[in-house]
């Protein structure tokens, strides 16, 4: 039997040592395709150049979101203007015309005006004051205790025949609620500014997560970054930001098959040196170090404006992307197992992932001071799409660690 | 460079360690014909083989600054080809239990039967084989692994590997004795 399977196995082995066949030119054609390998490798100016179209979108944004605001406010402030117009609109006197010029010319003075009383000195003359205490009591009409065009409104509706008799009271009267509200003018201008401060806060982070996927080994990580959170209303801020992380991956199970080629030249480089190679012996690592863009959205459930929901996704661009392989060989003639290092691939500035992974967060606002806030925010980010060329899946958790400057929700 | 077309291997292979295509071009077209042979022993499918082929020379090219060249290049590509074309069929390549391995009586056969096979008779009985046992075949008869390596490639136990290989001989054997038959 042994002779005769000898004898079979031998004549496969004549067969095919001397197998012939055509079709050589065809093949080297094909192997032409993928061989020498084509670089990928994007020049520098197009990654600079996504980068720079991602900062100028992210930048126009928010240069709208605050022109928006502002636009708002305006509005807001025309329309109450024009919705309580009484004791101005039946006077003819300069402050009439002044004031009616303020109110219905919808223009940059309105805003300029504002900005100037709150600097304007008290000891400005009558008429360079008026219009500016006009438009300011205009301007802040929704706040209680200084709605001195309501009061004025009042005033004529309770007595509209005494309007005209009225008339120097009146200018005495602003002149002093002027006066009066001096003061509290300065002081509602910087309360002003910290509210315009909170429609846009700044914060910066730092980043400890994990790394997994399926049954991979899990690695630990660091980033580090800045947000800005604007407000969309009360409740809801917009969240965008920018970090640099780095992203660490070892598969031993589930190896993605775009990093097969790898798995494979690490069993190679074992083949070559003689030593056999297991089938599912192979660690790839992946690594990048990465860029991300997270853009989310943050509900603040209660008015205390200590917890947060997040949610959002995360895009990213790379720094450096380095992918390797290796594997434990067996040598069965010293019967000893030795590790061979598999082909590297590596590359710089290259690639952007819009959206690679989601992101869900709970954000706990721990108060440093006035102006200052921590944040313990617990996040995971599931994989949507994958890193880098190799469309690595990684799924990641951690702690953002947040302090936030110069404002509070 | 001029190239000759009856340069050894050994010259064609310190061309190709340069990288010159036209070199490695010729080295592809001289071992083509064997690439295929073995390619096509794992694979069966012409095009598959192709495939598995082109990786393996591609591979080769390489990591050919790797090979020394006091050794044979034969041998050494036909570890990358075999490694390749386990690697392209083990997806495939299905871990039977034995219990699921039907019993095949042993059956002479005869010498002078297996003189006239084919290469083309040769695949049409392994086609007929389950993958695993026809891998197995391959690695341990043709390529000369042992049942320890076969048990690593293939992540099996190595009694399954010798399992595999009794099994697809006594299968041969039978699809050999019936085709004699029908001949």
């Amino acid at each position: 039997m042994n002779t005769l399977d000898d004898k079979f196995s031998n004549h496969i082995k004549a067969v095919f040592e001397e197998f012939d066949t055509e079709g050589a030119d065809y093949g080297w054609a094909e192997l032409r395709k993928d061989f020498p390998s084509k670089s990928s490798h994007k020049p520098l100016y197009l990654w600079l150049s996504g980068i720079a179209a991602s900062l100028l979108l992210a930048g126009v944004f928010l240069f709208n979101t605050n022109n928006n605001d502002s636009f708002k406010n305006v509005s807001q402030q025309n329309n109450t203007a024009k919705a309580t117009p009484i004791a101005p609109q039946k006077t003819d006197s300069n402050l009439d015309k002044a004031t009616n010029k303020e109110i219905n010319t919808f223009d940059k003075k309105i805003v300029s005006a504002k900005i100037v009383k709150g600097i304007a000195p008290a000891n400005l003359e009558e008429k360079q004051l008026i219009p500016v205490s006009i438009t300011d009591t205009i301007i802040n009409s929704n706040e209680p205790g200084r709605d001195s065009a309501n009061l004025l409104a009042n005033v004529v509706a309770v007595k509209p025949d005494s309007v005209k008799t009225t008339k120097p009271t009146i200018l005495e009267f602003l002149q002093k609620e002027n006066e009066k509200e001096n003061k509290p003018v300065l002081a509602s201008a910087g309360k002003k500014a910290r509210e315009d401060k909170k429609n846009a806060l700044f914060d910066v982070y730092t980043a400890t997560f994990l790394n997994y996927y399926a049954d991979n080994p899990v690695k630990v990580n660091a980033g580090a970054g800045f947000n800005a959170n604007i407000r969309i209303n009360k409740n809801v801020y917009l969240s965008m930001g920018a970090g640099i992380s780095e992203t660490n991956i070892t598969y031993q199970s589930s190896v993605p098959s775009s990093l097969s080629n790898l798995s494979s030249s690490a069993a190679d480089a074992a083949l070559i040196n003689g030593y056999v190679v297991g089938a599912n012996g192979t660690k790839l690592d992946a690594r990048f170090l990465n860029i991300d863009i997270p853009v989310a959205v943050k509900f603040y459930p209660g008015k205390s404006g200590k917890y947060y929901l997040s949610t959002g996704v995360n895009s990213s661009t790379y720094l450096n992307q380095k992918y390797s392989s290796s594997i434990s060989g067996f040598n069965p003639y010293s019967n000893s197992y030795s590790d061979f290092k598999g082909k590297t691939e590596e590359s710089n500035f290259k690639g952007f992932d819009f959206a690679n992974s989601a992101i869900f967060a709970i954000g706990i606002n721990q108060s440093l001071g006035k102006s200052s806030t921590l944040t313990f925010e617990p996040f995971f980010k599931p994989s949507l799409r994958g890193y880098g060329d190799k469309n690595i899946k990684i799924n990641t958790a951690g702690l953002n660690l947040k302090l936030s400057l110069g404002g509070k929700k | 460079m001029s190239i000759k077309h009856n340069a050894s291997d050994a010259e064609l292979i310190k061309e190709c360690k340069k990288g010159d295509l036209k070199h490695q071009e010729m080295l592809y077209k001289r071992f083509y014909a064997y690439a295929m042979g073995v390619a096509m022993r794992y694979l069966i499918n012409k095009d598959d083989a192709l495939v598995v082929v082109n990786d393996a020379f591609i591979k080769a090219f390489n990591a050919l600054h790797t090979f020394k060249d006091d050794l044979e290049f034969k041998p050494w590509f036909r570890k990358i080809l075999v490694n390749t074309a386990l690697d392209s069929k083990r997806k495939n390549l299905k871990y039977i239990h034995d219990s699921e391995i039907p019993e095949v009586f042993q059956q002479t056969m005869y010498p002078s039967a297996i003189e006239k096979l084919s290469a083309a008779d040769i695949l049409n009985l392994m086609k007929q084989l389950p993958e695993i046992h026809h891998v197995v075949f391959n690695l341990y008869e043709i390529d000369g692994y042992s049942h320890k390596e076969i048990g690593l490639m293939l992540n099996i136990p190595e009694s399954s590997s010798r399992t595999y290989l009794t099994r697809a001989k006594q299968a041969l054997q039978k699809l050999i004795q019936s085709d004699l038959i029908k001949i």
